[in-house]
């Protein structure tokens, strides 16, 4: 230990890590495909805005502050206003993603985004409820300073200024601790729940309308045993991903296995698809080493011209 | 500093390293200062109700306010093992027939039509038990049917639990059949149109009323039990 660690506290350690430039390619992941994820999410919702937060659809009415699943009652919008606000979260969105005036997209799109969340519980899910949380963090920081429209044209501006590579933002370090949270609350959840009682947990969520071509070939061509494992690994991630993400030496492989976790969830759930995509893009940007980074940074420098 | 206070030696200047090209300076983040504690604070309580509520603790539920607790559950998902298929039904009172018949409800809800995060789906998911919304889902599906087609004078909404295959049988593509191709034992009815609604709905083709049951000394429960509302369990 260095003479100067051996002196910190955990608090001042904290703060040091907090700290720490991170390559700017970890946010700059997150504020490019985050967006996009949940808007293909919301795509579905988009198409019928008149009914998802406008007066032609049903509204569950107002049940006041006795009924948990109705955290905010907010009344149907006229129809106008409804199209309005799924344009808005569309351009935002989009803004957010091509980074330009990305910070003020993000404000809008999480402000939007938590609209949309407490209009209609009944189209609102867990991307629906991570997307405010994302764009704020993404907000907070100084998300597009890279790559994007407003990378590009501050380049205009100075052609000789070099862009960072580099970023200090706890928005990297909260979403670097966010996914494995999840994760072990999942995990320890499940452990409550019926996964160390049951086999067979995976093989009983393959047969209702989520199931793909995928689900029917793999459910038809694996052994019982293999959903079994399936299950035993899936527990055994989340439950200790605190372990396995901050562990330089497991992170890799923790980051392989989930992100081939939600690729399969992706891929055996179609509703879930883009939820998957959003996990997978935290994951990618917040965990995989500065080496594979650079070599993203180097691409897409090369894509942008930057 | 230590205990005895010794000021420690002076460390040996390290050897410079190589020169290298110069790094831009990272950028620092973004926002006032001032605030940024504020932001450091609440990201670790959203950290931690997510976290806590995950895990089934009760402290979010009763210590933070509900839209922050709802943006918190995100964690805990497909917890439980599913016991059966479930799929929701509507049927609508034909008053020519005098009879239910199957309503096809996709139609009024045609965000993810064909799959379980319908609207539908989710309405008799989430609030089967609560009475208030299972009429404020009756009005709606009767105005838009009678809007377009034959009359119905009121609805059923009703689960249908359908078997899966043990592991290791064949697995068929799940298929949304006729209701009434399901049996009795398979269909679970949560909610029905009182009949004196459905005879002032149908007016002068209400006829005798309602033949094949006798709803009225069976009300739909109304249960909103706080033990199965509290939490999401779907992604």
């Amino acid at each position: 230990m260095s003479p100067k660690g051996a002196h910190m506290f955990v608090g001042d350690r904290f703060f040091s890590w907090l700290q720490k430039p991170v390559p700017v390619a970890r946010l700059e992941l997150v504020r490019i495909a985050a967006p996009l994820a949940i808007l293909g999410f919301m795509s579905a919702r988009i198409a019928y805005a008149d009914e998802w937060l406008g007066s032609g659809g049903f509204r569950v009415p107002d049940l006041g502050y006795a009924d948990p699943r109705q955290p905010l009652y907010l009344p149907a919008l006229p129809s106008w206003a409804a199209w309005a606000v799924a344009i808005a979260m569309v351009a935002s969105g989009l803004a957010l993603s091509f980074g330009f005036q990305a910070r003020r997209a993000a404000w809008l799109f999480a402000a939007i985004g938590a609209y949309v969340a407490l209009s209609d519980r009944l189209a609102a899910f867990t991307v629906s409820k991570l997307t405010p949380v994302i764009a704020i963090a993404l907000a907070l920081s100084p998300c597009g300073a890279r790559f994007g429209i407003d990378a590009w044209r501050a380049r205009q501006a100075a052609p000789k200024r070099a862009l960072p590579r580099e970023v200090v933002s706890g928005s990297v370090r909260f979403f670097q601790i966010l996914v494995p949270v999840i994760y072990c609350a999942s995990g320890i959840a499940k452990a409550r729940g019926d996964w160390l009682k049951q086999p067979y947990v995976l093989w009983s969520h393959l047969h209702s309308s989520y199931q793909t071509s995928v689900t029917l070939l793999l459910a038809n061509l694996l052994p019982p045993v293999a959903w079994t494992l399936f299950q035993v690994m899936t527990l055994a991630l989340e439950s200790f991903a605190p372990l396995w993400f901050s562990w330089s030496r497991t992170r890799p492989y923790a980051l392989l296995a989930a992100v081939g976790m939600h690729a399969m969830i992706g891929l055996m759930f179609g509703p879930v698809r883009y939820f998957a995509m959003l996990m997978m893009t935290l994951l990618i940007a917040s965990h995989l080493s500065e080496a594979r980074l650079d070599q993203v940074t180097a691409r897409l420098a090369k894509l942008t011209r930057s | 500093m230590t205990e005895t206070d010794e000021p420690e030696p002076e460390p040996e200047p390290e050897p410079k390293p190589p020169k290298r090209k110069k790094a831009p300076r990272p950028l620092p983040g973004s926002g006032p200062s001032r605030f940024r504690g504020v932001w450091i604070t609440l990201a670790a309580l959203y950290l931690a109700t997510v976290w806590l509520d995950g895990v089934g603790s009760t402290w979010p539920a009763k210590l933070t306010p509900r839209p922050w607790l709802y943006f918190s559950q995100v964690a805990a998902l497909f917890v439980n093992a599913a016991p059966k298929v479930i799929d929701y039904r509507a049927e609508g009172w034909s008053c020519s027939e005098r009879r239910w018949t199957e309503v096809d409800v996709r139609p009024y809800f045609r965000i993810d039509a064909d799959n379980k995060e319908n609207r539908f789906q989710r309405a008799l998911q989430f609030y089967r038990k609560n009475r208030n919304v299972m009429r404020a889902l009756e009005d709606f599906i009767v105005a838009r049917h009678n809007a377009g087609g034959a009359r119905i004078g009121g609805v059923r909404f009703s689960s249908l639990r359908l078997d899966y295959p043990a592991p290791g049988q064949h697995v068929a593509p799940f298929e949304q059949k006729p209701v009434s191709s399901y049996s009795g034992e398979q269909k679970h009815d949560w909610y029905w149109t009182p009949k004196p609604r459905r005879m002032q709905r149908c007016g002068s083709e209400a006829g005798t009323g309602p033949s094949d049951k006798d709803d009225e000394s069976d009300r739909p429960r109304d249960q909103s039990s706080p033990k199965d509302s509290d939490k999401e369990l779907d992604p």
